[in-house]
């Protein structure tokens, strides 16, 4: 089986062909085209401009990405993600569908970032529990057998990738922020400044960032002026809270495998401060993060989640759903 | 919020204002609770302020206010969120929350990109937009209130 998936729910234009022979997965093509730099200069992603380059780059990549055996299917993110950008990735796969006689399968784009993990042939015992952050997403998910997800803590404002974004606006630190703030970090103090751990005590696996970022803005001037420490010491609190409930998370569905994904789990803090911990407290979980390349948006991760829905039978019709900028990953597309 | 104090200055649609302090975030939720109360559809509620000012915590008492039980949490990365009424709240029509932020948008065509067009002055939605004078909010829709947090 061959699996063409397209993925352009952010800033990345990503196009990748994933093959399948008897459950071992061969990476084929991955492409992936990104905005960072242009949209560097507005200080975030703009919606407008990021659908117009992913119609410059779609074809450009879908040319190179066909050089080779027809695919089989075609998969592509439907949700969640900006509007703007989701609507032209499903565009170019509906067409692509059609043209080609092959069915299209929508995926979750926190569905794809749990599949990363797929990839690399990481042995995955069920029940497993994933940690999904980045710029937009902060959620615990239990996956008590593959498919069934369900969310058992989220943010309840900001996503951590967020808080790194605007906690570097806040010190005046380039975007994007949080290879920014991590790199700063690393020459700084954490435990010189002190700063909340929100809601580390509350009796559930739900998050809070946004009163961290209000803390680093109303530290004292002489405080904010240690760039470093500040960096350093916001990371480390983020960390100790990501951590703390993770392990909260593990207690509660007795997983039995831990996974990571999405752009913050590139960061050397967060990885280092797992691997201690889950060594120390529990040492017969194996924990896998994915390769840098599989932590940010990608179209491979979209073509792994797309193979198990597949063989799962349970592809929609294409005429019952559209893209979904708020598609929770525990509620079927309409 | 910290430190807690803030001051809010609000203009209505007939251009009074009012000034209001606020001691806490649990105040500044209760604050936004009385604002849907006085909701009927319809309004657009233009919110200024910094980087943790507290636009989140307002918007959180708003959609306490008009019975939704979601969590409000922030529309930065996704620009926009929608959280259908409380059809159990009794009244004969529920409203949404619209919340925007405009914080990445230059245009009023953004906005249109996005879809708000068509929940902005919708009769069954409240809006609340937050960085309203980064996408030309201001000269297409004339808020109900519009409100600077410092």
């Amino acid at each position: 089986m061959r699996i063409l998936a397209i993925e352009t729910s952010c800033d990345e234009t990503a196009i990748a062909v994933l093959s399948i022979e008897d459950g071992i997965f061969t990476l084929e093509k991955n492409l992936v085209s990104s905005q960072i730099s242009t949209h560097a200069q507005y200080g975030g992603v703009v919606p407008e401009i990021a659908a117009r380059m992913h119609t410059e780059s779609l074809p450009l990549l879908l040319k190179e990405a066909l050089d080779g055996p027809r695919p089989d299917y075609c998969a592509v993110t439907a949700g969640p993600g900006l509007i703007t950008s989701l609507t032209t990735g499903v565009n170019a796969a509906r067409a692509l569908s059609y043209s080609l006689g092959i069915p299209l399968v929508p995926v979750n784009h926190i569905e794809g970032h749990v599949a990363s993990n797929l990839l690399e042939g990481n042995a995955i015992e069920y029940p497993a529990l994933a940690l999904i952050v980045s710029g937009g997403h902060t959620e615990l998910i239990s996956i008590p057998e593959p498919g069934h997800y369900i969310i058992i803590g989220k943010t309840r404002d900001d996503a951590v990738g967020e808080a790194f974004d605007k906690v570097a606006k806040i010190l005046g630190l380039p975007y994007p922020g949080g290879p920014a703030v991590s790199k700063c970090a690393e020459m700084g103090d954490a435990k010189s400044i002190s700063l909340p751990r929100p809601m580390i005590e509350s009796n559930d696996c739900d998050f809070s960032f946004s009163g961290l970022k209000t803390a680093v803005r109303y530290l004292s001037e002489e405080e904010r002026s240690r760039v470093d420490d500040v960096c350093a010491s916001f990371q480390d609190a983020c960390v100790d809270v990501l951590v703390s409930k993770t392990l909260r998370a593990l207690r509660t569905t007795g997983a039995r495998t831990l996974l990571f994904g999405g752009g913050v789990t590139a960061n050397r803090a967060l990885r280092s401060a797992f691997t201690e911990t889950m060594s120390r407290d529990f040492p017969m979980i194996p924990f896998y993060f994915p390769s840098l390349s599989y932590c940010t948006d990608n179209a491979a991760m979209i073509a792994a989640a797309a193979y198990g829905i597949i063989t799962r039978g349970a592809i929609p019709p294409a005429s019952s759903w559209k893209p979904n900028p708020q598609w929770h990953i525990d509620e079927p597309l309409v | 919020m910290n430190p807690t104090e803030r001051t809010l200055t609000i203009t209505d649609a007939l251009g009074n204002i009012h000034t209001v302090r606020i001691a806490s975030a649990e105040v500044m939720e209760g604050f936004g609770e009385a604002l849907a109360a006085q909701c009927k559809g319809g309004e657009l509620i233009a919110l200024k302020g910094d980087l943790g000012a507290g636009k989140t915590t307002l918007t959180k008492g708003i959609a306490r206010g008009l019975g939704i039980a979601e969590d409000i949490t922030s529309p930065t990365f996704v620009l926009m969120k929608v959280y259908a009424g409380n059809k159990k709240r009794g009244d004969s029509a529920p409203l949404s929350l619209c919340h925007i932020d405009a914080y990445r948008l230059s245009t009023w065509h953004d906005l249109e990109a996005i879809g708000a067009d068509e929940y902005i002055g919708h009769p069954d939605t409240v809006t609340v937009i937050e960085w309203p004078e980064q996408a030309g909010v201001l000269e297409h829709c004339a808020p109900a209130w519009s409100i600077a947090i410092v």
